[in-house]
């Protein structure tokens, strides 16, 4: 090896590697903001992918929709019947929600309360996504322009996606569930989440509650540690984010549990959700804000 | 036009990679593998295969850059430390002008291995994730390899015409 590589070229090779290792050390999940020349790249590079995902989605699209075409009929019939549920719905929503509004009047809520769950949901275009498997990010068209700032939750009309990583003018990275890992240096946060219809309740010590640390990539499916041995979770329940960690809101729906079983220690349970996001084939994306309260 | 037509064409696969590739794999294969399209690097290998290491280098560690800006999840620098390695190992290859196809795609195949097993120990050294090594295999770089070798044998011969020509240009230059 020596021989056709001189003194001179390992020396360089060396310190090529050298500063390549100290690169990524320094960069090693940490930054949420970048400095205005990378910006500028991530931008401009973004922009010009903007004009090609749509058309090259909606020409693949447009062959799994000749295929599925027998069954789109049948899916409309139910759709209609839908429709007419869903106004229906709507309609007492609207009265539940004047009724909702005066009881917490009367109740004397304070303005912090009272904007915790009004959150605003801003659609967002992908414009790309990663080609590496080991780095599940995605890009969307909103950006520091648009108000939106790291860690706001990103979902879609099936569930939870993940989470605003990093941020430039007019576009961000999100990182998906995917990449979520219980390793030392992969700062990912976990989820705290819990059980749509067990949610924790204060003065009840019944609610469900687990966190969800890792994605297990060889099944596709999201590890919650930390269920405690007497909780009432079953398999086939819907998972819930909490909004208990703070960073993600409350009510997006995540998954359904697959499987239960003893965690590493053998204190808490260990239980397996399958999400309802498909992570591939994503066209937009719901960034969700939370109001701050002044 | 010709001089200028290696970067356009490592740029326009920089845009297309992240959009049109996940869109062109088949959905059923992405239930099984996930696939990491280089497309990139193919060209890269080609440059070094075919021109000389230094621009192979150079092209390898702008473009890896790039793409590490624009997808920077976990860490800046794999694509870019990846790039220009491989790049700079196929142009120190015994050159040999038979122009035999069979040899060449399989130095694509040997460096794409090279550059999936790279990423996968930078991803595992910083402890980024935790994926065993035996399913990241099987899973992610063997299917790659195949995958990228498809469009090695795509775009052989516009990219050995092109090759030739610039070889010429610079034989003239000289």
């Amino acid at each position: 090896m020596l021989k056709f590589m001189g003194n001179k070229r390992l020396i360089v090779l060396m310190l090529g590697l050298i500063c390549f290792f100290i690169l990524m050390g320094l960069t090693l999940s940490g930054r949420t903001s970048f400095y205005w020349p990378e910006k500028f790249l991530k931008d401009s590079i973004a922009w010009t992918q903007s004009l090609f995902y749509r058309p090259a989605a909606s020409v693949s699209g447009f062959f799994e929709d000749v295929s599925k075409l027998k069954t789109i009929h049948e899916e409309n019939q139910i759709l209609k019947k839908r429709l007419t549920d869903y106004a229906l719905a709507t309609q007492q929503l609207n009265s539940l929600e004047d009724q909702n509004k005066r009881y917490k009047e009367a109740l004397e809520f304070t303005e912090r309360q009272k904007q915790v769950s009004n959150y605003r949901y801003r659609i967002a275009d992908v414009i790309a996504a990663s080609p590496d498997p080991y780095n599940g990010t995605i890009t969307v068209n909103l950006g520091e322009k648009d108000g939106i700032k790291p860690n706001m939750a990103v979902m879609n009309v099936d569930g939870m996606l993940g989470r605003v990583l990093t941020v430039t003018e007019f576009t961000s990275n999100v990182q998906l569930l995917t990449d979520l890992s219980d390793t030392q240096a992969n700062k990912s946060k976990a989820i705290s989440a819990t059980v749509k219809g067990k949610e924790y309740k204060s003065g009840q010590n019944q609610g469900s509650y687990g966190m969800i640390q890792s994605f297990d990539k060889e099944k596709g499916l999201l590890i919650m540690n930390q269920v405690d041995v007497n909780d009432r979770l079953e398999i086939g329940d819907t998972v819930i984010t909490s909004g208990l960690g703070k960073v993600f809101p409350s009510g997006i729906p995540v998954g359904t549990v697959v499987s239960r079983e003893p965690g590493d220690f053998g204190i808490t349970h260990k239980v397996a959700v399958k999400p309802f996001a498909d992570f591939r084939h994503i066209y937009e994306v719901f960034i969700v804000e939370v109001p701050e309260v002044k | 036009m010709i001089r200028n037509s290696l970067w356009l064409i490592l740029m326009g696969l920089l845009i297309l990679e992240g959009s049109l590739i996940h869109w062109l794999i088949p959905q059923n294969w992405q239930d099984i593998v996930q696939i990491s399209s280089n497309f990139m690097l193919i060209i890269i290998l080609y440059i070094g295969l075919y021109l000389n290491r230094h621009s192979a280098l150079l092209y390898g560690l702008a473009f890896g850059m790039l793409h590490d800006f624009v997808y920077y999840g976990h860490i800046l620098g794999v694509y870019s430390f990846g790039f220009g390695l491989i790049g700079y190992i196929a142009g120190m290859m015994p050159r040999r002008q038979s122009g035999l196809i069979l040899s060449t795609l399989l130095m694509m195949g040997i460096g794409v291995l090279l550059f999936e097993l790279t990423k996968y120990g930078v991803y595992r050294l910083f402890d980024v994730m935790n994926m065993d090594f035996e399913f990241a295999f099987t899973h992610i770089m063997l299917p790659s390899v195949l995958f990228n070798m498809l469009f090695a044998l795509a775009v052989y011969i516009p990219m050995r015409k092109l090759m030739e020509a610039l070889q010429g240009q610079k034989v003239q230059a000289d």
